[in-house]
């Protein structure tokens, strides 16, 4: 089943516009709101076997799409379709956060932070061979947590003092005990196989304000995948992600001790909640040097990741000023109290 | 009585008519041990006379054997007040390294001291160091070596700030070499490290703050353990120590340290 978002005024194909929040025709510029969008306009077709192949409503040529794709764009008319039947069902995603930042702005954005590259080579700073920028939906669990943690661990307290002709140290030992409630709300994990999980980790974060209740008109005109791990499968993932957070609130809760060594940490983790939505990247392809570099920006708030080439000559040139510097000042405070100058 | 008279009257009269070659011909080695060779102690006056004029202080070696029976630090105190040496005149800036020779090897004594300027640089703790330093070479009978060290060690500590310790790693050029290194790798490196973009979320990002709490807390005492540490006792503020500062019989302040060989 393909969807197109048809304008009611001209009839040409409408598309999710980043500045307005609102479908925007590109033909005569109207714009409709998506909560009050006459479902009149949205045409759909239904095809004999659809797990295969769509056909565009337009102009009729086969929307080639990969089993994960969930909205994206005939490759002959442009025209922006979503991919209905693999957003219905358990399918269906609860909540997206459009996307604040346009193609342009996210190009400029791309071109400003290459600029700014201390250690990436001087071809590359020019971002003059990006090969190609998507706007992307990437599919996400948001997790509710509820975690039981019960800890137990000896901490010291030390004292020193002077009595006479000796210095007398002193250690206390406490049994410490901690039953703790610790929740986390919306930890996102992407659960795309085709992401790499380092790129969408350090994404983040993402403002939840904007989370919107799912509607498919935001997909238009975008990539949109569905995801390829369910909830289940990507918990253990999620645990780990907080694992971390958890020893640092952990550890706030046991104070004034001079040192704190665990006997145990029991940590049961409960499921709230999950949600599946759509959160927006922009993805960047960047042949340089005859390698595709590939970076994520974060399509609400422009933070870009992603690994660019490594100048070593730049970074040679980092830690020779930096190194020979430092020096130079040491000798020279070493010199002003009397030292040698070798 | 009369004769005496003459003697003294004559010998200021020398004195007077003399003064600027005595000057010249200061004296810096004063061997009542004998330890020096005369070829020794020609050299080691001469060179003294340089590091002196070099460092704008006098130093002197001192050497007794037991026919005093004065302690070391005593008998440079009594020469100090008698003699009054110092680059910048009479009961001036001085330093000394004396050497008692009285009692068997292991027994004897060494004592550096400074005067004035000499107090400053060569403090308590300096001193203490400095007598140490020695210890090696006097242990091997090797005075001549020993004076030498003396000699470069004393004009080491004259050109370093008397606040830091100049044997301090921080002002070895190996040091400050490895430690510009290491802040070059460490920015270097934490630079390569997040050119990929960094992690900004943290613990408190998805925290549900109203949701989390402590349910329950024990801190039970369980048991103490207490060890002691003798202190060491050291006479002035010194870290390192064992140097002491003093007054001669005179009255002239003085910074001492000492040592055995």
């Amino acid at each position: 089943m393909l969807v197109h978002y048809k304008c009611p005024n001209c009839g040409a194909d409408m598309e999710f516009d980043s500045a307005s929040g609102h479908l925007a025709c590109d033909s005569c510029g109207h714009e409709e709101h998506i909560d009050t969008y006459n479902d009149v306009n949205i045409s759909q077709s239904f095809e004999e076997d659809e797990a295969k192949e769509y056909h565009c409503e337009n102009c009729g040529a086969i929307v080639l799409t990969d089993a994960d794709t969930t909205a994206t764009s005939c490759s002959f008319c442009g025209a922006g379709v979503v991919l209905a039947d693999r957003l219905s069902g358990e399918l269906a995603p609860a909540k997206v956060i459009p996307f604040t930042i346009s193609k342009e702005e996210a190009m400029e954005a791309f071109k400003k932070w290459c600029k700014n590259g201390r250690l990436t080579p001087k071809g590359f700073m020019t971002a003059d061979r990006v090969k190609n920028i998507t706007g992307m939906y990437v599919p996400f669990w948001m997790y509710d947590l509820d975690n039981d943690v019960d800890v137990k661990a000896t901490g010291t307290k030390v004292r020193t003092y002077r009595r006479g002709d000796y210095r007398y140290t002193e250690t206390k030992y406490y049994r410490v005990h901690r039953d703790i409630d610790i929740s986390y709300l919306k930890v996102p994990v992407d659960a795309s196989e085709k992401m790499n999980d380092e790129l969408m980790d350090k994404i983040e974060p993402y403002d939840y304000n904007k989370l919107e209740d799912f509607k498919t008109p935001y997909l238009a005109g975008y990539l949109a995948e569905k995801y390829n791990y369910t909830d289940d499968e990507l918990f253990d993932r999620v645990k780990a992600k907080i694992q971390g957070f958890m020893d640092t609130y952990i550890a706030s809760t046991i104070r004034g001790y001079s040192s704190v060594s665990y006997q145990q940490k029991n940590i049961r983790t409960k499921k709230a909640n999950s949600y599946y939505v759509l959160l927006p990247v922009w993805m960047v392809y960047y042949d340089f040097d005859q390698q595709e570099h590939t970076f994520a920006m974060n399509g609400q708030t422009g933070k870009i990741v992603g690994k660019p080439p490594l100048s070593y000559s730049k970074a040679a040139l980092w830690f020779s000023s930096i190194a020979g510097g430092s020096f130079v000042l040491f000798k020279a405070i070493a010199m002003m109290l009397g030292g040698d100058l070798l | 009585m009369k004769k005496f008279l003459i003697t003294a009257g004559i010998l200021v009269l020398i004195s007077f008519l003399m003064l600027p070659a005595v000057s010249a011909e200061k004296q810096y080695i004063y061997d009542d041990a004998n330890i020096f060779t005369d070829n020794e102690r020609t050299d080691l006056e001469q060179r003294a006379a340089e590091y002196s004029e070099e460092n704008e202080i006098d130093i002197l070696i001192l050497t007794k054997d037991e026919s005093d029976g004065r302690d070391i630090q005593k008998y440079i105190d009594d020469f100090y007040d008698e003699q009054g040496p110092g680059y910048d005149g009479e009961h001036g800036d001085t330093v000394f390294m004396g050497l008692d020779f009285s009692g068997p090897s292991g027994e004897r004594d060494i004592a550096v001291s400074g005067f004035y300027k000499g107090e400053e640089y060569v403090g308590p703790e300096r001193a203490q160091q400095l007598a140490d330093d020695l210890v090696p070479d006097l242990r091997n009978n090797d005075y001549y070596d020993a004076s030498l060290l003396y000699f470069e060690k004393v004009e080491r500590y004259m050109g370093v700030n008397p606040s830091i310790n100049p044997d301090s790693i921080f002002l070895q050029t190996w040091f400050q070499l490895l430690a510009a290194v290491i802040i070059g790798a460490v920015i270097v490196g934490s630079m390569i490290f997040n050119m990929g973009g960094r992690v900004t979320t943290n613990a408190s990002t998805y925290l549900d703050a109203d949701n989390s709490r402590i349910k329950s807390k024990s801190d039970r005492y369980l048991r103490q353990t207490v060890t002691k540490t003798k202190i060491q006792k050291n006479n002035s503020g010194g870290g390192r120590g064992g140097g002491s500062i003093g007054r001669t019989g005179g009255g002239h302040s003085r910074s001492s340290g000492r040592a055995k060989f």
